[in-house]
């Protein structure tokens, strides 16, 4: 049996024990589900107490959080209960990189490569940021179906389906830091508005002159090659690449990218061939989750001529570096140099993890200049394991540092050498003021 | 342990190992045997000298798996006397094809994410002392020293330990299974672009090919949780292009 086999299996199982448990006990577990679930909590438990980088566990009693957690592992009258026990578990640590994935959402993925995790991931043809308080529009695509509909850059968001923004979009919450409040909040959204494609999501703005509109969209399918790292959920990844000629005519090359997979690699190649002889170039990662963490040791190579680390990832028994590789081959087997222009690299509050290691790396050693805003602070190095009853756990095994400074990036993030505030006039108009900022500097520097 | 054996994964997977041997052997006292001893019994395990040298090329297909990872790829290797090297690995559904060869004069590696680079160092001095195409006779010329420490259990067997120090001053601990003589593993420093790891080898499932007695089933631990598992599929002698050696057009242009 196929491994999908098997989890399609282990689902129906698991439903049809979920089925009796309705008639026979509303509340317990049956003995068969107290095994898969104490296997699978055990297992969970077990490879974070082998792998996780410090064997202190940052000060968590590890064996303490098992006692108090198993017993609520063993009495879970389901699968969706087991997941929020080990989440609970999984958040006693406070670190980023410890997710737990249900297996069936990755199931049903992969067994149709057009739709995304849990009826998501499709793309409503619009993007908003953070401006103060409020969800403002900052992209729209023109070809997508927000453009269809009339919605326009500087908008406000004030409603997703059933979600509705009263007052500040970000949570007031004591004691707790705003950088991640605000974090947090753009994270949700982002699943809010992305959507099943096909499906239509009813939105609400107030419109450019203050006035409500609502309006349905048909979420589009994300643009981008579809592609699959292991145990996560399928991705959209996607390039876009152009050319800019400034104000004092200078080029400037600009690169955005969606996430760091492996199918990114070969697109940015060619995107850095067509902006060789540019006066900058800017890379856009704003909103870019991460990806693999190895990469960064060719992307890298582009805008370094030496090899220099970039970060540091240590694990209980050794320290690895990110190590750049000089890239004096272009996509057609011509020798050259990689680039020596300006570096501008944009960030904003969901730039994490590779976006991260790469910015932070290539800032400390005095190669780019950060524009926009604090980025996410979620570096930590991780990996996948299907857990027995299919869910797939992701933990981080490393830290992270940068290598030049000695700078710990987890929970901190990069911290841009210019901060760009955006606002929403500057959207209403048609700005962005992020990238602005940062041919600006280009053309000052050049 | 054939000469691509030994470093088939480190090139793709980075970090340290844990330990973790289970279902061992009962631990009986065992006479240690001198190195050189435990050698030639290796080498007659396998087939015996005649049939090693009996050889000039192999090419092997297989695959490979980071278990537990959702990740496995198609594997080609290539060996030729007297020390050229080529591995090709493929993970289609990354989109990514690997490749590392050594002409017997550069080492080197290329792949999407980092690009084409011709090694150096301790990557360098790694692939020059482990690409002797009959490493399993283990020349006493390539070594400093070879020195059996102790019988311990590894892998759940009781084996030999043996310390080899190459020319170049680098270390390595080979086991080799106390009843038929055959290699169970190795562990030592494995270098890659991000620096030194420490590697723990398995080999067995050993099947004939061409008189020989080759390990099928390879397991590595590369760091906590990582476990890369080598699968050899078939294996072919003495067909192998001299031109499958050949630096790649882009690797010639980096040599200059």
């Amino acid at each position: 049996m196929s491994k999908l086999g098997r989890r399609l299996h282990r689902g129906r199982s698991l439903l049809r024990a979920a089925c009796s448990v309705l008639v026979i006990c509303a509340t317990g577990a049956t003995a068969v589900q107290e095994n898969i679930h104490l296997e699978t909590f055990d297992e969970a438990w077990r490879i974070i107490a082998e792998t996780h980088w410090d064997p202190e566990f940052m000060g968590v009693d590890w064996e303490a959080v098992r006692q108090e957690l198993r017993p609520r592992a063993a009495e879970a009258a389901s699968v969706v209960d087991l997941r929020g026990v080990i989440r609970e578990m999984l958040s006693r640590l406070g670190q980023s990189h410890f997710a737990l994935w249900p297996g069936d959402a990755i199931g049903n993925i992969r067994a149709n490569a057009g739709d995304t995790a849990g009826g998501s991931g499709g793309d409503p043809g619009f993007e908003v940021v953070l401006a103060g308080d409020q969800f403002v529009v900052s992209v729209v695509d023109p070809k997508g179906p927000a453009a269809e509909v009339g919605v326009a850059t500087g908008w406000v968001l004030q409603r997703a389906g059933s979600y509705e923004i009263t007052g500040s979009a970000v949570p007031q919450v004591e004691d707790v830091d705003e950088h991640m409040l605000r974090v947090e909040a753009q994270m949700a959204m982002r699943r809010r508005l992305s959507g099943s494609p096909g499906s239509t999501i009813r939105f609400g703005f107030l419109d450019e002159n203050d006035r409500s509109r609502l309006v349905g969209i048909e979420v589009a399918q994300a643009a981008g090659e579809l592609s699959q790292f292991g145990n996560l959920p399928p991705t959209f990844a996607a390039l876009e690449s152009k050319l800019l000629q400034s104000d004092s005519k200078l080029e400037v090359g600009v690169i955005t990218f969606n996430i760091w997979l492996p199918v990114i690699s070969r697109l940015f190649d060619e995107a850095i061939d067509q902006m060789r002889h540019a006066d900058g170039i800017v890379l856009d990662l704003r909103g870019n989750p991460g990806g693999l963490g190895g990469m960064v040791m060719g992307i890298g190579g582009h805008f370094v001529d030496e090899n220099l680390s970039l970060g540091t990832m240590r694990t209980r028994e050794s320290s690895l570096q990110f190590i750049t590789n000089p890239r004096r081959i272009d996509t057609s087997g011509s020798l050259v140099e990689p680039y020596a222009g300006l570096l501008a690299i944009l960030m904003d509050n969901t730039s994490a993890s590779t976006s991260e290691v790469f910015a932070g790396g290539l800032q400390a050693i005095g190669r780019a200049r950060i524009f926009g805003q604090r980025s996410m602070g979620a570096v930590l190095p991780s990996l996948t394991d299907e857990l027995p009853n299919g869910d797939v756990l992701q933990h981080a095994f490393a830290d992270f540092v940068i290598s030049e400074t000695g700078v710990r990036l987890e929970g901190r993030g990069v911290i841009p050498d210019e901060v760009v505030v955006v606002a929403r006039s500057d959207l209403v108009d048609g700005h962005d003021p992020v990238l602005e900022s940062a041919i600006e500097w280009i053309e000052q520097h050049r | 342990m054939h000469q691509w054996a030994r470093r088939v994964i480190v090139a793709l997977t980075v970090a340290v190992c844990i330990g973790g041997a289970t279902n061992a052997a009962s631990f009986m006292p065992q006479e240690v045997l001198p190195a050189e001893e435990i050698i030639a019994r290796y080498v007659d395990a396998i087939g015996g000298v005649d049939a090693v040298r009996a050889h000039s090329s192999t090419q092997a297909q297989g695959t490979m798996e980071l278990l537990g990872q959702g990740i496995k790829g198609e594997m080609r290797m290539y060996g030729a006397a007297p020390n050229k090297l080529l591995m090709i690995v493929s993970f289609p559904d990354l989109g990514i094809e690997s490749r590392n060869g050594y002409n017997g004069e550069v080492a080197w590696a290329a792949d999407p994410m980092t690009g084409e680079r011709i090694l150096q160092g301790d990557e360098l001095q790694q692939v020059v002392d482990e690409s002797d195409y009959y490493s399993d006779l283990h020349d006493s010329s390539r070594f400093q020293s070879m020195e059996t420490l102790e019988v311990t259990e590894y892998a759940g067997r009781l084996a030999y330990k043996v310390k080899l120090v190459y020319v170049s001053g680098r270390e390595t601990f080979e086991y080799f299974d106390v009843d038929n003589g055959l290699l169970v593993g190795a562990e030592g420093l494995q270098y890659s672009l991000m620096g030194a790891i420490n590697v723990r080898t398995f080999t067995s499932e050993y099947r004939q090919f061409g008189g020989l007695m080759v390990p099928t089933k390879i397991v590595q631990e590369i760091g906590p949780g990582q476990t890369v598992q080598l699968t050899i599929e078939s294996i072919q002698f003495d067909s192998v292009e001299p031109s499958t050696f050949a630096l790649p057009a882009s690797i010639e242009a980096l040599v200059g």
